[in-house]
């Protein structure tokens, strides 16, 4: 050990380290200042950035004895008092931050920015903030966060303000719904006080540490863990044979086990698992332990995926009745596809290929688990569906659903990544079981690449058909997915790449054949507009192309071919409100389309595109009988609200919609509610932060739960003012008898309704109308609403070397109605920008089987300066059925922008480039084919 | 990655410990570079001294039209400093490439020139350099990159050293008591297992060059984002009308820079030619190698071009 002396926000430490030890782990271990993240540990990402003696420093990667004798500034020693910082204000105020998890590092480093350039522009801030990679917000608001500090400062503002309640700020008590709310936890969020997973620290916790396969397809001789279980410190082991029962979110495809059994199906799969007292002794552990692989033939290609194959050397062998290793077939047809080829004016096919890829949230996965003889298990993780990993946890550790109880605490961004139920968490709760200590697991960034779950690769093939009158007439669709070695979501991606393409465009008949395939990969899985991107990518460049064979708009085309509002799509979808049009119209106007497109000189290009989804599955992936969503809701004396609920805010913000629709409805202040959510031992049943389902259902949820409170609470103050419950308002705070003007304050009413009785609950719930057909297949992709939207994008690309800048995005989406602008903006921002990097820069990229860039610095998501400052366009169309009219934000949004961008570089250049992402060297060799082709061809 | 850390607070101090260690030391800086190599288990010696402390390292000089930097100076300690801004603008663009604004605070100048060669098969943990099957430079017996030559092809990825390079920028480094100098291109042996020519017991401590009016400059870096990104080809040229001739150093290309110094007039094939000789590029960063080619030579069109040397 070292001693280290050293001072953290004012106050002095002296300490011993251990040698090597950074200063992220000083701090976050040692010191237990968990507001410095740390996303990579590798320096990529930027969220550990704390101050060395005023200097920004990257703590995560600065070996702590470098800083002996120096005053170190975190998150928490930024705020004075109840005081925040102009900064911290401001990026609350302007929904600079979603999940949270960049935060701390984001603000640090705009701080020591904005000291060294007081009089910045915001093309100096985007440079500034381009190492703190942030995947929620697409940058724009963190920018203007930033620009404003820095000008009211400039103006001579108090660098620290008191944060203003609404009531303070003026926000209307009523009227609450539509205002732009910061995030009720985004105070902590600017502090470091938000605790995620790894930040939760319990006393005497064992360190688990996992063995991954180093294979990608091998029989599971013998493990021999002998050795490693007499290395001091290490209190547990545990191998596949603990834990047999098999598990995977939907229940068509329970297909894996928590670790690995008889065999290995991709490299990364865990084989065993060590509980120790440090991380120290649990890795020597791992390297103790012995394992004997026979190796197998890998399959890593969806091609040899779809050869013929031995049946023992099939990767699952339920793929038998395929005799190669499909995992889902599904082919659907509608109408007559083949007469409406046969009468088209215009055909186009083209053939797209999509890598993989990753969500990179900016929070690994960690868990955290004990076992108590009374309460049974707990566990606190990083999760966006706690309820199936309830399920999954008693089913696998084969205990009563009434003794497992799962947690949700801050977290640091899923986009779908963290929305299976994982090996890795029913290994931590067995460990904790069998260990009687509580056990935790941080995962490393590579550890979150290999476990990735997320889009699959696909290749797919796209036709489709344009008649004399300008009517998009039918589709046929071919589309393999690549699924990795496990199921996941993959049976409903295959449906959704297919059923998704009947809408938003007015078809008479659409085909397709959809196959996930299994490969010796990390297991792909659901990921942000899942299961629609690539397949909508394909529609709209050959829309595009369609419109360029008939020398007519691409846009006024798709004007003319969008479904209408309250209608029946092919496959029976029911669309009510339909935004579609306004969002086109919207980016058209905005953008300059009509004095653009086809007309910018050489090099420069607009392209757009359009698209839909759904606002949550409007089937459960559990059939049962259960409502998806229920909200609670208490009201004691104190005139508090606690409204509990099971869903998971995310970084999207539900919990602070779900005590906006509180408010709304009993007309108070979001101050006088307080959310309890996602905790399924006190939360009622929310399936989870998946399909873009919570704003709709949760929402509906919680907007029943308060009436019912509403009309308690009424019954009870018209029995004590002497008038009908029926004539009362809750307005502004007080209760009032429209007849007689008499009125109750909230505090006054809180008192009438629990005296003689005591806390009154109110319950509310969300159950989807019964929709669709009669056919095999029909309940894909049903939903009680979709959304629509539409995107322009305007590129530069330098003709000598291919490289694209994007120079703005214009976008507009549907979502009924923004219950939260400010967090729906971001939402859509978000997408854009996660749209952005799928477009040019990200790939998941192997070397047989073993992923090459499993880290932030290699898997390229856009940095601060390579986004645009993107124009944000809210449309609202107004749902019969969502909350307030509200509907889906949060995945919509992603879909119409990648081929925006690359229909835009088709009319700078004029090549497409149909195999994702679009590199610079694609462009630049297309070009060069397409100029020698010219050359060559009289 | 666990080592004993020394915080000299003098350069005596730190040779002396450096002599105790008997090889088994490293200087360490910034640590921005090195750090990472030691999470992912490419580095493991068991001493770090930093020398980020001595003042003596972190100074700016400029006398007699002669600059020379610390060798602890760091690259955001460079880009400030007004002889830099004024005189020597391919300098403040080629640090200004690298890594990110806040890495450049802690980042040093010796730091860029002696960080070590890159490729996609080495730079990972060491999960996954024994799941792939160790390459030459961790110790295996083949180049992956390559599919199995008997080199190792890991690519020289310094953007200050082609800068300075091209600027005829000398090193001054401390071998014991012993202090050299010599051009920067010396430091490079061009050999990827082993990229630098300096014994670990070396220390660089400073960078001197001359600053000269009349030079025309031209730099470029081809990355797939505008930052963050180490490079996939960096090319810097200097054109100097009064000695006419151009110098051009190349990063990105090879397991070391790739230098031409060329007098004028100059035969585009020709130049484009000898660099191409020394650029022996292989697919082992994120754009492929026919792409890159196409760009060395853009780059070289360019740059010839925009300074008049063409």
């Amino acid at each position: 050990m070292e001693a280290l002396k050293v001072t953290v926000n004012g106050k002095n430490y002296e300490l011993l380290i251990a040698p090597g030890e950074t200063l992220s782990q000083v701090l976050r271990q040692r010191l237990k200042l968990t507001g410095t993240k740390t996303g990579c540990s590798e320096g990529s990402c930027g969220a550990c950035t704390v101050w060395a003696d005023d200097r920004p420093v990257l703590s995560c990667i600065s070996p702590a004895r470098k800083f002996s004798g120096a005053h170190i500034t975190t998150i928490e020693g930024i705020a004075r008092g109840p005081q925040l910082h102009l900064l911290q204000q401001k990026f609350l105020e302007k929904g600079a931050l979603q999940c949270g998890f960049c935060t701390p590092g984001m603000l640090m480093t705009a701080l020591a920015f904005l000291r060294e350039n007081p009089t910045c522009q915001k093309s100096q801030i985007r440079d500034a903030l381009a190492g703190n990679l942030c995947r929620c917000t697409g940058y724009k608001k963190i920018i203007e966060a930033v620009a404003e500090t820095a000008s009211l400062l400039r103006e001579g503002a108090e660098e620290f303000v008191d944060s203003p309640t609404n009531e303070k700020a003026g926000v209307p008590l009523n009227g609450i719904i539509g205002s732009r709310q910061p995030l009720i936890d985004a105070s902590a969020k600017v502090t470091g006080k938000a605790e995620y997973a790894a930040d939760v620290h319990a006393h005497d916790a064992l360190v688990c540490k996992l063995l991954r396969s180093p294979y990608p397809h091998a029989k599971l001789l013998e493990i021999d863990t002998t050795e490693a279980a007499k290395i001091p410190g290490v209190r547990a082991i545990a191998t596949g044979r603990e834990l047999l029962e098999k598990f995977g979110v939907l229940p068509i495809s329970r297909d894996q086990t928590a670790m690995a059994v008889d065999k290995v199906h991709y490299i990364g799969e865990i084989v065993a698992a060590v509980a120790a007292d440090d991380e120290h002794s649990a890795g020597q552990a791992l390297k103790a332990i012995k394992v004997h692989y026979q190796p197998l033939k890998p399959i890593f290609h969806w091609s040899q995926a779809l050869q013929p194959c031995k049946e023992e050397n099939l990767i699952h062998p339920h793929c038998a009745k395929h005799h190669c290793n499909i995992h889902k077939r599904v082919e659907m047809q509608f109408g007559q596809p083949e007469t409406d080829f046969k009468a088209a004016a215009h055909v186009c096919e083209m053939e797209f290929d999509f890598p993989g890829l990753n969500h990179a949230f900016l929070e690994p996965h960690a868990c955290l688990a004990w076992w108590d003889d009374y309460q049974g298990l707990t566990m606190i993780t990083s999760t966006q569906v706690p309820h199936y990993l309830h399920r999954t946890l008693s089913r696998v550790l084969d205990l009563p659903l009434s003794r497992v109880r799962v947690i949700k605490p801050a977290l640091g961004g899923g986009f779908g990544g963290k929305s299976d139920p994982f090996s890795h968490e029913l290994i931590v709760a067995h460990l904790a079981r069998k260990t009687g200590k509580p056990v935790k697991l941080e995962f490393s960034r590579e550890e979150v690449f290999l476990t990735n779950h997320g889009r699959h690769p696909t290749h797919l093939k796209m036709k489709m058909a344009l008649n004399s009158e300008g009517r998009l007439s039918t589709t046929d669709a071919n589309i393999i997915i690549d699924g990795g070695a496990f199921g996941s979501f993959g049976v409903v991606t295959t449906y959704y790449n297919g059923v998704l393409l009947q809408a938003p465009y007015q078809l008479k008949s659409l085909h397709f054949q959809s196959t996930r395939v299994y490969t010796n990969k990390p297991p792909s899985g659901a990921m942000r507009g899942h299961g629609a991107v690539n397949p909508r990518f394909a529609t709209e460049v050959v829309i595009d192309e369609l419109a360029r064979m008939a020398d007519t708009d691409p846009c006024e085309l798709r004007l003319k071919n969008f479904l209408p509002e309250n209608t029946l799509t092919l496959g029976q979808f029911r669309i009510t409100s339909n935004g579609s049009r306004q969002a086109l119209r919207t980016v058209m106007e905005q953008s300059g389309w009509k004095e653009k497109f086809r007309k910018l000189p050489y090099g420069q290009g607009i392209g757009a595109g359009c698209g839909f989804y759904i606002s949550g599955s409007a089937l459960p992936i559990i059939r049962n009988q259960h409502p998806q969503s229920v909200v609670h809701m208490k009201l004691d004396f104190d005139g508090r609200v606690v409204i509990y609920s099971g869903a998971s805010d995310i970084g999207q913000g539900i919990d602070t919609v779900l005590a906006m629709i509180a408010a709304e409805v009993l007309g108070i202040g979001i101050e006088k509610t307080y959310v309890h959510a996602a905790d399924t031992l006190f939360t009622p049943v929310d399936l989870g932060s998946y399909s873009s389902r919570v704003t709709f259902m949760a929402g509906n949820a919680a907007k029943m739960a308060a009436e019912n409170l509403k009309n308690e609470m009424a019954k009870a103050v018209a029995q004590h003012l002497g008038c009908e419950p029926a004539m009362l308002s809750f307005d502004n705070g007080r209760i009032k008898d429209l007849e007689s003007g008499q009125s109750v304050n909230w505090e006054e009413a809180a008192i009438i309704t629990t005296n003689g009785r005591g806390a009154i609950s109110s319950s509310g719930y969300y159950v989807c109308p019964k929709l669709g057909g009669n056919f095999k297949g029909a309940g894909a992709g049903l939903s009680p609403s979709y959304s629509f939207g539409a995107c322009i994008a305007e590129v530069q690309v330098d003709t000598q070397t291919g490289a694209v800048s994007v120079l703005q995005i214009w976008g507009a989406h549907d979502l009924g109605k923004a219950l939260n602008p400010l967090a729906a903006e971001g939402q859509l921002e978000g997408s854009w920008h996660m749209g952005m990097g799928q477009a040019l820069t990200e790939a998941m990229r192997y070397y047989n089987g073993l992923l090459l860039n499993p880290n932030l610095l290699d898997y390229k998501t856009p940095t601060a300066l390579d986004s645009p400052d993107f124009q944000t366009n809210l449309i609202e169309s107004g749902d019969p059925e969502g909350p307030f009219g509200a509907k889906e934000c949060g995945e919509g949004a992603l879909h119409p922008v990648v081929p925006a961008i690359a229909n835009a570089i088709f009319d700078a250049v004029g090549v497409r480039i149909n195999s994702l992402p679009i590199t610079a060297d694609k462009i630049l060799e297309e070009m060069q084919k397409t100029a020698l082709h010219q050359n060559t061809t009289p | 990655m666990t080592a004993n850390y020394f915080v000299p607070q003098s350069l005596d101090q730190a040779l002396a410990l450096m002599q105790e260690a008997k090889g088994q030391a490293r200087f360490i800086a910034g640590g921005t570079d090195l750090m990472v190599h030691r999470r992912q288990g490419n580095e493991n010696t068991p001493v770090l001294i930093d020398i980020s402390q001595l003042k003596g390292l972190r100074q700016i000089g400029n006398e007699n039209g002669q600059l020379t930097i610390g060798a602890a100076v760091t690259l955001d300690q460079l880009i400030r400093h007004p002889a830099i801004e004024t005189d020597l603008p391919l300098l403040k663009t080629a640090a200004e490439s690298i890594a990110s604004p806040v890495i450049r605070k802690s980042a040093t100048v010796a730091g860029n020139l002696l960080v070590d060669n890159r490729c996609v098969y080495f730079n990972q943990s060491e999960f996954w350099r024994r799941a792939v099957g160790l390459c030459l430079k961790c110790g295996g017996e083949y180049c992956l990159a390559t599919g199995g030559k008997k080199a190792c092809y890991s690519v020289f990825i310094s953007d200050l050293a082609p800068a300075l390079i091209a600027l005829d920028a000398r090193v001054s480094i401390l071998k014991g008591k012993e202090l050299q100098h010599m051009p920067v291109e010396q430091l490079y042996s061009n050999v990827g297992l082993n990229p630098l020519t300096l014994p670990r017991e070396a220390m660089v401590v400073a960078v001197s060059l001359p600053i000269r009016a009349g030079l025309k400059t031209w730099f470029s870096k081809l990355r797939p984002r505008k930052s963050v990104d180490f490079t996939n080809l960096t090319m810097a040229l200097c054109f100097d009308e009064e000695k006419k001739e151009v110098k051009i150093a190349v990063s990105g290309a090879d397991m070391g820079p790739a230098v031409l110094r060329a007098p004028l007039p100059l035969k585009f094939e020709n130049a484009l030619q000898s660099l191409r000789k020394n650029c022996r590029m292989v697919d082992n960063l994120f754009y492929p190698r026919p792409y890159r080619h196409k760009m060395l030579e853009h780059y070289l069109r360019q740059g010839l071009e925009s300074t008049g040397a063409l």
